[in-house]
Protein backbone atom coordinates (compact mmCIF):
# COMPACT_ATOMS: atom_id res chain seq x y z
CA UNK A 1 0.00 0.00 0.00
CA UNK A 2 1.71 3.56 -0.66
CA UNK A 3 2.31 5.26 2.50
CA UNK A 4 0.17 8.67 1.93
CA UNK A 5 -2.96 6.60 0.87
CA UNK A 6 -2.39 4.66 4.56
CA UNK A 7 -1.57 7.58 6.24
CA UNK A 8 -4.44 9.82 5.10
CA UNK A 9 -6.91 6.88 5.72
CA UNK A 10 -6.05 6.41 9.05
CA UNK A 11 -6.51 9.91 9.64
CA UNK A 12 -9.67 10.06 9.24
CA UNK A 13 -11.63 10.87 12.95
CA UNK A 14 -15.36 12.02 13.02
CA UNK A 15 -16.34 15.57 14.10
CA UNK A 16 -16.88 16.16 17.27
CA UNK A 17 -20.40 16.54 18.40
CA UNK A 18 -22.06 20.12 19.27
CA UNK A 19 -21.89 19.04 22.76
CA UNK A 20 -18.06 18.44 22.72
CA UNK A 21 -17.62 22.07 21.40
CA UNK A 22 -19.73 23.70 23.86
CA UNK A 23 -18.03 22.19 26.65
CA UNK A 24 -14.57 22.63 25.56
CA UNK A 25 -16.36 25.98 25.03
CA UNK A 26 -17.26 25.90 29.01
CA UNK A 27 -14.04 24.66 29.96
CA UNK A 28 -11.90 27.96 28.09
CA UNK A 29 -14.80 30.19 29.48
CA UNK A 30 -14.00 28.99 33.02
CA UNK A 31 -9.94 29.39 32.38
CA UNK A 32 -11.01 32.85 31.69
CA UNK A 33 -13.09 33.68 34.81
CA UNK A 34 -10.47 32.90 36.65
CA UNK A 35 -6.88 32.60 34.78
CA UNK A 36 -4.82 31.51 38.19
CA UNK A 37 -6.50 28.01 38.28
CA UNK A 38 -5.84 27.65 34.61
CA UNK A 39 -2.38 28.63 34.66
CA UNK A 40 -1.51 26.89 37.85
CA UNK A 41 -3.07 23.76 36.60
CA UNK A 42 -1.13 24.09 33.23
CA UNK A 43 2.20 24.74 34.12
CA UNK A 44 3.52 21.48 33.32
CA UNK A 45 2.22 22.10 29.79
CA UNK A 46 4.15 25.23 29.12
CA UNK A 47 7.22 26.05 27.69
CA UNK A 48 9.91 26.36 29.74
CA UNK A 49 9.60 29.71 32.19
CA UNK A 50 12.16 32.17 31.69
CA UNK A 51 15.02 31.16 34.53
CA UNK A 52 14.79 32.23 37.92
CA UNK A 53 17.78 33.89 37.92
CA UNK A 54 16.90 36.83 35.71
CA UNK A 55 13.89 37.39 37.88
CA UNK A 56 15.64 37.11 41.21
CA UNK A 57 17.64 40.21 39.52
CA UNK A 58 15.03 42.38 38.22
CA UNK A 59 13.92 41.99 41.91
CA UNK A 60 16.79 43.02 42.99
CA UNK A 61 16.52 46.18 40.52
CA UNK A 62 13.16 46.34 41.54
CA UNK A 63 13.95 46.83 45.55
CA UNK A 64 16.77 49.78 44.75
CA UNK A 65 14.62 51.57 42.87
CA UNK A 66 12.12 51.62 45.13
CA UNK A 67 14.76 52.55 47.65
CA UNK A 68 16.26 55.28 45.98
CA UNK A 69 12.94 56.85 46.03
CA UNK A 70 12.34 56.61 49.63
CA UNK A 71 16.13 57.78 50.34
CA UNK A 72 16.15 60.83 47.55
CA UNK A 73 12.61 61.48 46.31
CA UNK A 74 10.80 60.92 43.54
CA UNK A 75 13.12 64.11 41.58
CA UNK A 76 15.37 61.49 41.06
CA UNK A 77 13.05 59.74 38.58
CA UNK A 78 13.70 62.46 36.32
CA UNK A 79 17.52 61.33 35.93
CA UNK A 80 16.83 58.84 33.91
CA UNK A 81 18.85 55.96 35.94
CA UNK A 82 17.51 52.67 35.63
CA UNK A 83 14.22 53.60 34.17
CA UNK A 84 12.65 55.02 31.30
CA UNK A 85 14.97 58.06 29.72
CA UNK A 86 14.74 61.73 31.35
CA UNK A 87 12.75 62.90 28.43
CA UNK A 88 10.59 60.05 28.09
CA UNK A 89 10.02 59.92 32.02
CA UNK A 90 9.19 63.76 32.15
CA UNK A 91 6.34 63.08 29.99
CA UNK A 92 5.09 60.08 31.75
CA UNK A 93 5.45 62.05 34.89
CA UNK A 94 3.65 64.98 33.59
CA UNK A 95 0.37 62.68 32.12
CA UNK A 96 0.54 61.17 35.37
CA UNK A 97 -0.10 64.87 37.36
CA UNK A 98 -2.52 65.67 34.80
CA UNK A 99 -4.39 62.60 34.56
CA UNK A 100 -4.32 62.69 38.55
CA UNK A 101 -5.68 66.52 38.47
CA UNK A 102 -8.94 64.98 37.37
CA UNK A 103 -11.99 64.46 39.89
CA UNK A 104 -12.77 61.23 41.68
CA UNK A 105 -13.13 58.27 40.01
CA UNK A 106 -16.18 55.97 39.13
CA UNK A 107 -15.87 53.21 42.21
CA UNK A 108 -19.65 52.15 42.23
CA UNK A 109 -20.77 53.00 38.03
CA UNK A 110 -22.29 49.46 36.51
CA UNK A 111 -20.66 49.72 33.13
CA UNK A 112 -17.45 51.29 31.62
CA UNK A 113 -18.13 52.24 28.04
CA UNK A 114 -15.70 52.56 25.02
CA UNK A 115 -15.51 53.31 22.04
CA UNK A 116 -12.49 52.44 19.66
CA UNK A 117 -10.87 51.62 16.56
CA UNK A 118 -8.37 48.62 15.65
CA UNK A 119 -5.95 48.33 12.56
CA UNK A 120 -4.34 45.03 12.17
CA UNK A 121 -1.72 45.97 10.29
CA UNK A 122 -0.89 49.68 7.91
CA UNK A 123 -2.91 48.45 4.77
CA UNK A 124 -5.62 46.96 6.74
CA UNK A 125 -8.89 48.15 6.86
CA UNK A 126 -10.34 50.65 10.09
CA UNK A 127 -12.48 48.09 12.20
CA UNK A 128 -14.55 49.90 15.13
CA UNK A 129 -15.19 47.89 18.45
CA UNK A 130 -17.16 49.15 21.52
CA UNK A 131 -17.42 47.46 25.07
CA UNK A 132 -19.51 47.85 27.52
CA UNK A 133 -17.37 46.36 30.83
CA UNK A 134 -19.91 45.35 34.18
CA UNK A 135 -18.79 46.08 37.08
CA UNK A 136 -21.33 43.12 38.69
CA UNK A 137 -23.05 42.16 35.78
CA UNK A 138 -22.31 40.90 32.69
CA UNK A 139 -21.00 43.13 29.62
CA UNK A 140 -21.34 43.27 25.85
CA UNK A 141 -19.01 43.53 23.10
CA UNK A 142 -19.47 44.94 19.04
CA UNK A 143 -16.26 43.94 17.65
CA UNK A 144 -16.57 42.44 14.06
CA UNK A 145 -13.16 40.51 14.36
CA UNK A 146 -13.75 39.08 18.24
CA UNK A 147 -17.18 38.21 16.32
CA UNK A 148 -15.78 36.47 13.62
CA UNK A 149 -15.88 39.24 11.06
CA UNK A 150 -19.79 39.78 11.64
CA UNK A 151 -20.14 43.60 11.59
CA UNK A 152 -22.83 44.40 14.22
CA UNK A 153 -22.87 41.37 16.15
CA UNK A 154 -23.23 41.51 20.05
CA UNK A 155 -20.46 39.54 22.00
CA UNK A 156 -21.94 38.56 25.59
CA UNK A 157 -19.40 39.11 28.01
CA UNK A 158 -19.27 38.12 31.87
CA UNK A 159 -18.30 40.73 34.39
CA UNK A 160 -15.10 42.48 33.63
CA UNK A 161 -11.97 41.41 34.39
CA UNK A 162 -8.88 43.36 33.86
CA UNK A 163 -5.63 41.55 32.92
CA UNK A 164 -2.48 42.12 34.84
CA UNK A 165 0.17 39.49 34.62
CA UNK A 166 -0.41 35.84 33.47
CA UNK A 167 -2.21 34.26 36.17
CA UNK A 168 -4.08 37.43 37.67
CA UNK A 169 -7.11 39.01 36.67
CA UNK A 170 -8.24 42.12 38.65
CA UNK A 171 -11.83 42.63 39.15
CA UNK A 172 -13.48 46.40 38.98
CA UNK A 173 -13.15 46.48 42.67
CA UNK A 174 -9.07 45.52 42.82
CA UNK A 175 -8.59 48.54 40.54
CA UNK A 176 -9.65 51.17 43.17
CA UNK A 177 -7.66 48.73 45.50
CA UNK A 178 -4.42 48.90 44.11
CA UNK A 179 -1.76 51.12 45.52
CA UNK A 180 -1.35 54.64 44.00
CA UNK A 181 1.88 55.08 45.36
CA UNK A 182 4.15 54.06 42.25
CA UNK A 183 6.44 52.49 44.18
CA UNK A 184 4.22 49.95 45.75
CA UNK A 185 1.85 49.85 42.75
CA UNK A 186 5.26 48.73 40.44
CA UNK A 187 6.28 45.93 43.24
CA UNK A 188 2.21 45.13 43.38
CA UNK A 189 2.41 44.48 39.45
CA UNK A 190 5.93 42.76 38.88
CA UNK A 191 4.72 40.43 41.57
CA UNK A 192 1.90 39.41 39.71
CA UNK A 193 3.63 39.16 36.17
CA UNK A 194 5.05 35.51 36.94
CA UNK A 195 7.00 34.67 34.14
CA UNK A 196 4.48 36.46 31.76
CA UNK A 197 5.61 38.25 28.51
CA UNK A 198 9.06 37.88 27.56
CA UNK A 199 10.88 39.82 30.15
CA UNK A 200 9.36 41.43 33.23
CA UNK A 201 10.54 45.56 32.00
CA UNK A 202 8.24 44.39 28.62
CA UNK A 203 5.54 42.91 30.52
CA UNK A 204 5.32 45.87 33.21
CA UNK A 205 5.12 48.39 30.34
CA UNK A 206 2.29 46.42 28.94
CA UNK A 207 0.12 45.85 31.59
CA UNK A 208 0.50 49.76 32.49
CA UNK A 209 -1.68 49.76 29.28
CA UNK A 210 -3.72 46.98 30.00
CA UNK A 211 -5.09 48.46 32.97
CA UNK A 212 -5.60 52.02 31.40
CA UNK A 213 -7.31 50.95 28.01
CA UNK A 214 -11.02 49.94 27.99
CA UNK A 215 -10.64 50.83 31.92
CA UNK A 216 -12.30 52.56 34.71
CA UNK A 217 -9.21 52.88 36.95
CA UNK A 218 -9.77 55.83 38.85
CA UNK A 219 -7.73 59.14 38.13
CA UNK A 220 -5.00 58.64 40.95
CA UNK A 221 -4.35 55.28 39.56
CA UNK A 222 -3.94 56.09 35.87
CA UNK A 223 -1.68 58.86 37.72
CA UNK A 224 0.48 56.16 39.01
CA UNK A 225 0.36 53.68 36.26
CA UNK A 226 2.04 56.45 34.17
CA UNK A 227 4.64 57.11 37.02
CA UNK A 228 5.17 53.16 37.07
CA UNK A 229 5.68 53.35 33.88
CA UNK A 230 8.70 56.34 33.66
CA UNK A 231 10.39 53.27 36.20
CA UNK A 232 10.06 50.88 33.22
CA UNK A 233 14.18 50.96 31.53
CA UNK A 234 14.30 50.82 28.15
CA UNK A 235 11.29 53.32 27.85
CA UNK A 236 12.00 56.20 25.40
CA UNK A 237 10.11 59.13 24.25
CA UNK A 238 9.36 59.82 20.63
CA UNK A 239 7.57 62.82 20.51
CA UNK A 240 4.62 64.63 19.20
CA UNK A 241 2.70 62.53 17.30
CA UNK A 242 -1.19 62.71 15.03
CA UNK A 243 -2.93 59.63 16.24
CA UNK A 244 -5.38 57.82 14.23
CA UNK A 245 -8.01 60.00 14.66
CA UNK A 246 -5.99 62.98 13.87
CA UNK A 247 -5.61 64.15 17.39
CA UNK A 248 -2.14 65.64 18.47
CA UNK A 249 -0.49 63.78 21.08
CA UNK A 250 3.10 62.34 22.80
CA UNK A 251 4.32 58.75 21.89
CA UNK A 252 6.29 57.49 24.07
CA UNK A 253 7.94 54.14 22.89
CA UNK A 254 9.40 50.40 24.63
CA UNK A 255 10.45 48.08 21.99
CA UNK A 256 7.53 47.68 19.63
CA UNK A 257 5.08 48.86 22.35
CA UNK A 258 4.17 52.48 21.63
CA UNK A 259 1.87 54.77 24.00
CA UNK A 260 0.59 57.91 22.61
CA UNK A 261 -1.06 60.14 25.55
CA UNK A 262 -2.34 63.16 25.27
CA UNK A 263 -0.17 65.14 28.23
CA UNK A 264 -3.11 67.80 29.14
CA UNK A 265 -5.20 65.36 30.95
CA UNK A 266 -3.09 62.03 30.92
CA UNK A 267 -5.38 60.08 28.65
CA UNK A 268 -4.23 57.07 26.83
CA UNK A 269 -5.00 57.78 23.08
CA UNK A 270 -3.84 55.52 21.01
CA UNK A 271 -1.16 52.22 21.52
CA UNK A 272 0.55 50.21 18.51
CA UNK A 273 2.67 47.35 18.18
CA UNK A 274 4.23 46.84 15.27
CA UNK A 275 1.43 47.33 12.49
CA UNK A 276 -1.55 46.66 15.09
CA UNK A 277 -2.97 49.87 16.01
CA UNK A 278 -5.59 50.69 18.65
CA UNK A 279 -7.16 54.31 18.72
CA UNK A 280 -9.30 55.24 22.02
CA UNK A 281 -12.14 57.56 20.90
CA UNK A 282 -14.01 58.08 23.81
CA UNK A 283 -14.64 56.22 27.46
CA UNK A 284 -16.63 56.68 30.64
CA UNK A 285 -19.20 55.12 32.82
CA UNK A 286 -22.46 54.16 31.89
CA UNK A 287 -25.89 52.85 33.50
CA UNK A 288 -26.41 49.83 31.11
CA UNK A 289 -25.58 48.89 27.55
CA UNK A 290 -27.11 50.43 25.28
CA UNK A 291 -26.90 50.96 21.17
CA UNK B 1 -19.72 32.87 35.91
CA UNK B 2 -17.66 33.12 32.71
CA UNK B 3 -15.40 36.17 31.48
CA UNK B 4 -15.85 37.31 27.79
CA UNK B 5 -17.17 34.16 26.97
CA UNK B 6 -17.43 34.31 22.98
CA UNK B 7 -20.39 32.62 22.15
CA UNK B 8 -21.32 30.67 18.56
CA UNK B 9 -20.96 32.92 15.27
CA UNK B 10 -21.80 32.01 12.18
CA UNK B 11 -18.84 31.86 9.67
CA UNK B 12 -16.98 35.27 8.86
CA UNK B 13 -18.37 37.32 5.81
CA UNK B 14 -15.28 39.51 5.57
CA UNK B 15 -11.44 38.40 5.67
CA UNK B 16 -10.54 36.85 8.65
CA UNK B 17 -7.36 38.04 10.57
CA UNK B 18 -4.43 35.85 11.34
CA UNK B 19 -4.30 33.96 14.41
CA UNK B 20 -1.21 36.18 15.33
CA UNK B 21 -3.17 39.03 14.97
CA UNK B 22 -5.74 37.39 17.39
CA UNK B 23 -3.18 36.19 19.83
CA UNK B 24 -1.50 39.87 19.81
CA UNK B 25 -5.40 40.86 20.31
CA UNK B 26 -6.30 38.12 23.39
CA UNK B 27 -2.95 39.73 25.40
CA UNK B 28 -4.90 43.00 25.64
CA UNK B 29 -8.47 41.72 24.87
CA UNK B 30 -8.93 38.41 26.49
CA UNK B 31 -12.28 37.61 24.85
CA UNK B 32 -10.36 37.55 21.04
CA UNK B 33 -9.12 33.90 22.61
CA UNK B 34 -13.05 32.85 22.14
CA UNK B 35 -12.08 33.16 18.12
CA UNK B 36 -9.20 31.04 18.32
CA UNK B 37 -11.11 28.44 19.87
CA UNK B 38 -14.08 28.80 17.57
CA UNK B 39 -11.24 28.50 14.67
CA UNK B 40 -8.99 25.67 15.70
CA UNK B 41 -11.06 23.51 18.49
CA UNK B 42 -12.67 21.27 15.52
CA UNK B 43 -8.41 20.51 14.70
CA UNK B 44 -7.63 20.37 18.18
CA UNK B 45 -10.00 17.88 18.84
CA UNK B 46 -9.28 15.08 15.74
CA UNK B 47 -5.83 15.56 17.09
CA UNK B 48 -6.92 14.36 20.16
CA UNK B 49 -9.18 11.61 18.95
CA UNK B 50 -6.47 10.35 16.32
CA UNK B 51 -3.80 10.17 19.07
CA UNK B 52 -6.15 9.20 22.27
CA UNK B 53 -9.46 8.41 21.28
CA UNK B 54 -12.44 9.47 20.60
CA UNK B 55 -13.97 9.65 24.60
CA UNK B 56 -10.76 11.23 26.12
CA UNK B 57 -10.96 13.51 23.05
CA UNK B 58 -14.03 14.66 24.20
CA UNK B 59 -12.40 15.08 27.90
CA UNK B 60 -9.21 16.59 27.06
CA UNK B 61 -10.57 19.37 24.14
CA UNK B 62 -11.24 21.91 26.88
CA UNK B 63 -7.94 21.24 28.95
CA UNK B 64 -5.95 22.57 25.62
CA UNK B 65 -7.93 25.43 25.25
CA UNK B 66 -7.69 26.40 28.79
CA UNK B 67 -4.24 25.87 28.98
CA UNK B 68 -3.25 27.74 26.09
CA UNK B 69 -5.56 30.93 27.42
CA UNK B 70 -3.16 30.91 30.36
CA UNK B 71 0.01 30.58 27.99
CA UNK B 72 -1.31 33.33 25.34
CA UNK B 73 1.19 35.96 26.60
CA UNK B 74 4.58 33.51 25.96
CA UNK B 75 3.03 32.07 22.55
CA UNK B 76 5.78 33.46 19.87
CA UNK B 77 3.61 32.33 16.78
CA UNK B 78 5.08 30.37 13.76
CA UNK B 79 5.44 32.67 10.99
CA UNK B 80 2.75 30.76 9.28
CA UNK B 81 0.45 33.20 10.99
CA UNK B 82 -1.14 29.96 12.43
CA UNK B 83 -1.28 29.52 15.90
CA UNK B 84 -2.16 25.66 15.05
CA UNK B 85 1.73 24.12 15.94
CA UNK B 86 1.45 25.51 19.49
CA UNK B 87 -1.67 24.81 19.80
CA UNK B 88 -0.72 21.37 18.71
CA UNK B 89 2.42 21.25 21.18
CA UNK B 90 -0.14 22.20 24.05
CA UNK B 91 -2.44 19.10 23.10
CA UNK B 92 0.67 16.98 22.94
CA UNK B 93 1.82 17.75 26.26
CA UNK B 94 -1.99 17.34 27.42
CA UNK B 95 -1.91 14.06 25.74
CA UNK B 96 0.90 12.97 27.14
CA UNK B 97 -0.14 13.92 30.92
CA UNK B 98 -3.42 11.62 30.56
CA UNK B 99 -1.13 8.65 29.14
CA UNK B 100 0.46 9.03 32.15
CA UNK B 101 -2.68 8.72 34.81
CA UNK B 102 -4.29 6.52 32.19
CA UNK B 103 -4.81 3.05 33.63
CA UNK B 104 -1.81 0.28 33.33
CA UNK B 105 -2.02 -1.28 30.29
CA UNK B 106 -3.43 1.67 27.73
CA UNK B 107 -0.54 3.14 25.48
CA UNK B 108 2.81 4.78 26.95
CA UNK B 109 3.86 7.34 25.37
CA UNK B 110 7.84 8.47 25.11
CA UNK B 111 9.53 12.14 24.77
CA UNK B 112 8.72 12.03 21.29
CA UNK B 113 5.49 10.32 20.18
CA UNK B 114 2.82 11.23 21.87
CA UNK B 115 0.08 8.15 20.88
CA UNK B 116 -1.94 5.87 22.95
CA UNK B 117 -1.88 2.87 20.68
CA UNK B 118 -4.55 1.11 22.17
CA UNK B 119 -6.82 4.03 21.13
CA UNK B 120 -5.21 4.26 17.94
CA UNK B 121 -5.93 0.19 17.23
CA UNK B 122 -9.48 0.66 18.45
CA UNK B 123 -10.14 3.94 16.08
CA UNK B 124 -8.60 1.42 13.22
CA UNK B 125 -10.84 -1.36 13.80
CA UNK B 126 -10.18 -2.34 10.03
CA UNK B 127 -7.84 -5.10 10.98
CA UNK B 128 -5.36 -4.52 7.56
CA UNK B 129 -5.34 -0.99 7.94
CA UNK B 130 -3.71 -1.58 11.79
CA UNK B 131 -1.22 -3.83 10.44
CA UNK B 132 -0.09 -1.48 8.35
CA UNK B 133 0.04 1.55 9.84
CA UNK B 134 1.93 -0.57 12.48
CA UNK B 135 4.13 -2.07 10.04
CA UNK B 136 4.69 1.33 8.56
CA UNK B 137 5.33 3.78 11.39
CA UNK B 138 7.28 0.62 13.47
CA UNK B 139 9.99 1.31 11.00
CA UNK B 140 10.73 4.69 12.39
CA UNK B 141 12.09 6.43 15.30
CA UNK B 142 9.34 8.06 17.90
CA UNK B 143 10.89 11.14 16.47
CA UNK B 144 10.42 10.70 12.96
CA UNK B 145 6.89 8.88 13.66
CA UNK B 146 5.80 12.24 15.50
CA UNK B 147 7.30 14.55 12.54
CA UNK B 148 5.49 12.00 9.81
CA UNK B 149 2.07 12.03 11.44
CA UNK B 150 2.22 16.05 12.09
CA UNK B 151 2.27 16.66 8.39
CA UNK B 152 0.41 13.46 7.38
CA UNK B 153 -2.62 13.28 10.09
CA UNK B 154 -2.21 16.54 11.13
CA UNK B 155 -1.77 18.70 8.10
CA UNK B 156 1.30 21.27 8.78
CA UNK B 157 3.48 22.55 6.67
CA UNK B 158 7.33 20.67 7.65
CA UNK B 159 8.08 23.81 9.22
CA UNK B 160 4.91 23.70 11.56
CA UNK B 161 6.16 20.75 12.55
CA UNK B 162 9.56 21.47 13.00
CA UNK B 163 8.31 23.95 15.52
CA UNK B 164 6.68 21.58 17.54
CA UNK B 165 9.15 19.66 18.03
CA UNK B 166 11.82 22.25 18.18
CA UNK B 167 13.74 21.47 15.21
CA UNK B 168 14.69 23.53 12.61
CA UNK B 169 12.71 23.65 9.76
CA UNK B 170 15.73 22.00 7.36
CA UNK B 171 16.46 18.85 9.89
CA UNK B 172 12.71 18.50 9.80
CA UNK B 173 12.47 18.22 6.19
CA UNK B 174 15.75 15.71 5.52
CA UNK B 175 14.28 13.67 8.67
CA UNK B 176 10.66 13.38 6.95
CA UNK B 177 12.27 12.46 3.97
CA UNK B 178 14.11 9.30 5.51
CA UNK B 179 11.25 8.44 7.19
CA UNK B 180 9.07 8.31 4.32
CA UNK B 181 11.36 6.50 2.34
CA UNK B 182 11.81 3.94 5.04
CA UNK B 183 8.30 3.54 6.09
CA UNK B 184 7.45 3.12 2.27
CA UNK B 185 9.89 0.41 2.23
CA UNK B 186 8.60 -1.32 5.26
CA UNK B 187 5.41 -0.88 3.72
CA UNK B 188 6.82 -2.96 0.56
CA UNK B 189 8.70 -5.78 2.32
CA UNK B 190 6.00 -6.49 4.57
CA UNK B 191 3.64 -7.10 0.82
CA UNK B 192 6.31 -9.26 -0.39
CA UNK B 193 6.74 -10.82 2.83
CA UNK B 194 2.73 -12.30 2.75
CA UNK B 195 2.86 -13.01 -0.99
CA UNK B 196 6.26 -15.12 -0.19
CA UNK B 197 4.01 -16.94 2.95
CA UNK B 198 1.45 -17.42 0.28
CA UNK B 199 3.72 -18.82 -2.33
CA UNK B 200 5.07 -21.03 0.24
CA UNK B 201 1.94 -22.47 1.52
CA UNK B 202 0.74 -23.59 -1.97
CA UNK B 203 0.97 -27.26 -2.29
Amino acid sequence: MNLDELLSETATVAEPAPHVLESGRRALGSAMSDPVDAVASSQAAQRPRRPQRRRRLVLVAAAVAAASVVVLGPVTDLGGGPGASAAASQVLLRAGAAAGAQPGGWPDAAYWHSISEHRRGADDPVQRREIWLGHRTPGALVDPVVAGGAAGAVVPLGVAGFPAGAARLLSWDDLYALPTDPAQLERNLRAGIDGAGPDDDTELFVIVGDLLRESPAPPALRKALWEVAARVPGVELVGSVTDGAGRIGVAVERDTQRYVLDPTDGRLLEESNGGWRATYLEQGPAEGVQR
Amino acid sequence: MQRFAATRHSPGVSVEPPDTDLLLRSRAHPEAFGAIYERHARAVHAFLARRAGQSAAQDLLGEVFARAFGARTRVVPHASGSALPWLYGIARNVVRAHLRHAPAGAGLADADLVVDWDAVDERLDAGALRHELWTALSALTDGERELLLLVAWEGLSPSEAASVLGLTAGAARSRLHRARVRAQAALDASVRERMDVRVSREP
